[in-house]
């Protein structure tokens, strides 16, 4: 017993840290209609870019974790300008087949120019007793921030303007079109939102766990289940489904083992698209 | 309406020999009563027409008819069959054919093409069949040309002639006049009238121009707000007052 | 160019180039048999592979570039037809042939179970579906319920079961196979069945086309290949293992030939597969670090400037007349 809310209280640690990547996903998707196919790799560059920082300038990692946001943030941004704009909203095909072509240039590039070694965050702030175990004040502390980061992403989405004409655009792209909402500055900035908190996240990440350039992979993989659980375009969906999601997986892999538990996630996807493709909270939406 | 020994006194054929039976349906989007409580019957080998203004629920009638929407309550019966619960695809096999509001056909592919998938995979000689079909259209000339080459006009044509190609007996086609020329409009009008007169097809169409409905139609059909408001020939429902008011807002 | 001028190029194109497409023909497929008697068995191999990415990305299209249902997860049937081939030709002893072709059964069959739950999803997460797929795939693969099968994550040692010569001719045969019924498929009126599916599937609905059982029976037939084809090349590579199987790289190929040579054209991925082997080999030989980075660049650089591929580019121009046989 004690070991289940153990295993519980990682899992909403670490969902909640999954999470704020789901939002990034499930904040593109609700604006432009597109899948992120690159989002894992924002995730593990966000990673990386935390890494170095705390490895050559010797950054305190949860500083170097926002400096990741701003840097995969205009990582996003660029690769909108150049690229993604130009396949929104035509036929879907081509902006899955292109973010998927960015995805593979992204993860080989790391590859590389990092190499495949693992590497991690050497951070430490040591750790609590907890039921007769312990669990390490990081992954509180990322916890925490995730948090944060989480209540300000709602906040400014509920009371500023700008906010409101992404809730706006994100019910009715056309709806926001024809009242006078400039869209291409919208999806803009919902791209480099979700690359925003996809490069947070990547960082909270790295203070966690190994890292290593093919982890994006599995990081978009997390993102895609907990983004199905909560429904495609649903922020507190996307957020209720990372903490689901992580769960499930500590939850697993106290009782099966890791392997298994590294197929809960794609597992998830297919259920939840098959027997309820609107998420587990989600309304129903039509998709392209 | 006479009342003869084989009708019942709304002057519909009795035991089911409409070919086509809608049954109080009743359609909702969310708080929106798209439908409310509808019953129409449509004679085989007539052509009859639906109008009202915009809103009104016409293209939601063809959707329920045609499976798109599930009706939220009610019956549709084809040819004395209860076909409300079948897949779009499995009510087109059983003999109906629509055509859609904005034109669906496929502008990727050839017009012989655009056939050639209405086609019936058993069937011999298709082919033959979707060149009599393109004659008929008057679209011989451009088989090979990509479907989104047509003008408005000649895609209308084929999107109709395409359900002739599975052998639709009834055809719901919605607007079918809209947005062509008057030349175009007037062979369109002569090849439904054929088909009705020599092949014994059923049609049911949607038409915002008064002229056609009043000039080429068995019985005409108003809906207003998602309900029936009258039925009748055209010379009864064009006289009808509740249909005068919603037209001329009287 | 004006449309007169484009008109007439295609019909000169038919009367006079007709007679010179089929002597080229005649001569490529005489030259590609007698291959191994005149160049190095190295350059014999890379033919090989090329017969091999025709077939995957031939493969690949009649899914996808017809139906328009993105297989993100091509590997499955591949890595499927692979391990069904291996385990039934090393572990039971079936004779090869026998064993290549229920590789593709298999892998067939797999793509009608799995299609016929994952066809019901419609756009993105069709794709989403079919990644998680193949990520999920490999790890399935070595549970210990599969390892009896599968030998987990030591996977098999073929000992050579035939002669390079025969897997050559082989996989010429298969290659040659797969654009064959791909051609019957596209020329047919299921062809036009899934070609309507992909333009509007609503729309297909409604003239009577079962719109799922058309795209389970492409996704089977699309399995089939890529099943048959992987086992032969399997074979060739001589072992099999979870990650080689289900490789992320062997799912991506399909999609850069397809995309470089024209998705949903006949030619487009036989073109697209010629083209890639050879920039492969090359690129294998100069820069192997690069490589899968310049791959990534090209995918993007295709969607961007040659969004529908060099054969639809040469359509759209009239210098190749505009039916489906090309
Ligand atoms: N899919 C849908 N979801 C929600 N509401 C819908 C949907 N389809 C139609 N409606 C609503 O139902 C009502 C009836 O629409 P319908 O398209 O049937 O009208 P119509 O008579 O065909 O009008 P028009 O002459 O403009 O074509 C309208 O208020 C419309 O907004
Ligand atoms: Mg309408």
């Amino acid at each position: 017993m004690e070991l289940l809310i153990i295993a519980l209280v990682e899992g909403i640690l670490l969902g909640s840290v999954y999470g704020l990547g789901a939002m990034g996903l499930s904040l593109i998707f609700g604006i432009m209609r597109i899948i992120n196919l690159v989002h894992g790799e924002f995730l593990m560059l966000g990673a990386f870019t935390c890494f170095w920082l705390w490895f050559l300038l010797g950054m305190n990692p949860i500083g170097a974790t926002f400096v990741a946001m701003l840097v995969i943030a205009a990582l996003a941004a660029f690769l909108y300008k150049v690229a993604i704009f130009r396949v929104v909203g035509k036929f879907p095909l081509l902006s899955r087949v292109l973010t998927f072509g960015l995805a593979i240039f992204l993860w080989n590039f790391s590859e590389f120019a990092f190499g495949s070694t693992f590497r991690s965050v050497n951070y430490p702030t040591g750790s609590i007793g907890f039921l007769g175990s312990y669990l390490s004040v990081n992954k509180i502390i990322c916890f925490v921030v995730a948090l944060i980061i989480a209540g300000v992403l709602f906040a400014s989405l509920k009371w500023t303007r700008i906010g409101k004409a992404l809730r706006a655009a994100s019910q009715n792209p056309r709806v926001a079109l024809i009242s006078g909402i400039n869209i291409h500055r919208i999806r803009l900035l919902s791209y480099a939102m979700g690359g925003a908190l996809a490069g947070i996240a990547g960082g909270l990440i790295a203070i966690q766990w190994a890292i290593y350039p093919s982890i994006g992979q599995i990081l978009i993989l997390k993102c895609f289940a907990m983004v199905a659980l909560g429904g495609l375009g649903s922020l507190p969906g996307a957020l209720l489904g990372g903490v689901f999601l992580g769960i499930a997986e500590s939850v697993g892999t106290m009782y099966w083992g890791a392997t298994i538990a590294g197929v809960i996630a794609p597992l998830t996807v297919i259920a939840v698209f098959i027997f309820r493709p609107q998420g587990l909270w989600g309304v129903v939406e039509r998709v392209d | 309406m006479m009342i003869s020994v084989d009708r019942d006194e709304e002057g519909r054929l009795k035991d089911g020999k409409n070919v086509l039976e809608v049954q109080n349906v009743t359609k909702e989007f969310g708080s929106l009563v798209a439908l409310n409580n509808v019953s129409i019957w449509i004679e085989e080998g007539k052509i009859t027409g639906l109008i009202g203004p915009n809103g009104a629920g016409k293209t939601t009638l063809f959707n329920v008819i045609t499976g798109q929407f599930r009706a939220d309550k009610g019956k549709v019966f084809f040819r004395g069959k209860d076909i409300t619960k079948l897949k779009p695809y499995q009510i087109a096999r059983r003999g109906i054919g629509r055509t859609w509001q904005v034109i669906r056909i496929f502008p990727n592919m050839t017009v012989l093409e655009n056939l050639m998938t209405a086609a019936n995979l058993r069937e011999r000689n298709a082919g033959e069949k979707a060149l009599e079909l393109l004659e008929l259209a008057g679209l011989v000339a451009e088989k090979d040309s990509y479907a989104g080459e047509l003008s408005t006009g000649q895609q209308k044509f084929l999107e109709l002639v395409r359900i002739l190609m599975f052998d639709a007996d009834v055809m719901l086609l919605d607007e079918v006049a809209a947005g062509i020329n008057p030349t175009e409009q007037l062979a369109a009008l002569e090849l439904i009238h054929n088909l009705c007169d020599q092949k014994g097809k059923t049609f049911f169409i949607v038409e915002h121009d008064m002229d056609v409905i009043m000039g080429h139609c068995d019985k005409v059909i108003c809906l207003n707000f998602g309900e029936k408001i009258a039925e009748g020939t055209p010379k009864e429902v064009q006289n009808n007052e509740k249909v005068i008011r919603v037209y001329f807002g009287a | 160019m004006n449309k007169s001028d484009k008109l007439r190029l295609a019909e000169k194109f038919k009367t006079d180039k007709r007679l010179w497409l089929y002597a080229i023909a005649v001569i490529v497929v005489a030259l590609l048999i007698a291959l191994p008697r005149i160049v190095s068995p190295y350059l014999c191999s890379v033919v090989f592979l090329m017969f091999i990415y025709i077939a995957y990305a031939e493969a690949w299209n009649i899914m996808t570039g017809f139906t328009g249902y993105i297989n993100f997860g091509f590997s499955v049937f591949a890595g499927i037809g692979g391990y069904a081939s291996a385990i039934l030709i090393i572990d039971h002893g079936i004779w090869w042939p026998v064993g290549w072709l229920l590789g593709g059964v298999f892998a067939s069959i797999g793509a009608l179970i799995l299609g016929s739950f994952m066809l019901r999803l419609r756009g993105s997460y069709f794709a989403i579906g079919m990644l998680c797929l193949l990520l999920a795939a490999p790890v399935l693969a070595t549970t210990e319920y599969l390892i009896p099968l599968t030998h987990g994550g030591y996977g098999f040692q073929f000992v050579q079961p035939v002669s390079d010569l025969t897997m050559y001719y082989s996989a010429f045969f298969i290659s040659a196979a797969t654009v064959f019924v791909a051609y019957k498929i596209i020329t047919s009126s299921f062809g036009a069945k899934l070609l309507a599916i992909r333009e509007d599937e609503e729309g297909a609905g409604s003239i009577g086309i079962n719109t799922t059982k058309e795209k389970i029976s492409a996704f089977a037939i699309s399995g089939f290949f890529a099943g048959l084809a992987a086992s032969v090349f399997f074979a060739f590579q001589n072992y099999i293992d979870p990650s080689s199987a289900f490789s992320a790289w062997y799912n991506s190929l399909p999609i850069i030939m397809v995309l470089l040579g024209g998705i949903g054209t006949l030619w487009g991925p036989v073109v697209g597969a010629v083209i890639m082997t050879f920039v492969e080999e090359f690129f294998w030989s100069v820069l192997p670090e690069t490589y899968f980075m310049a791959c990534g660049a090209v995918i993007v650089l295709l969607v961007l400037l040659l969004p529908g591929g060099i054969i639809t580019w040469f359509k759209s121009r009239g210098i190749l007349p505009r039916t489906r046989a090309i």
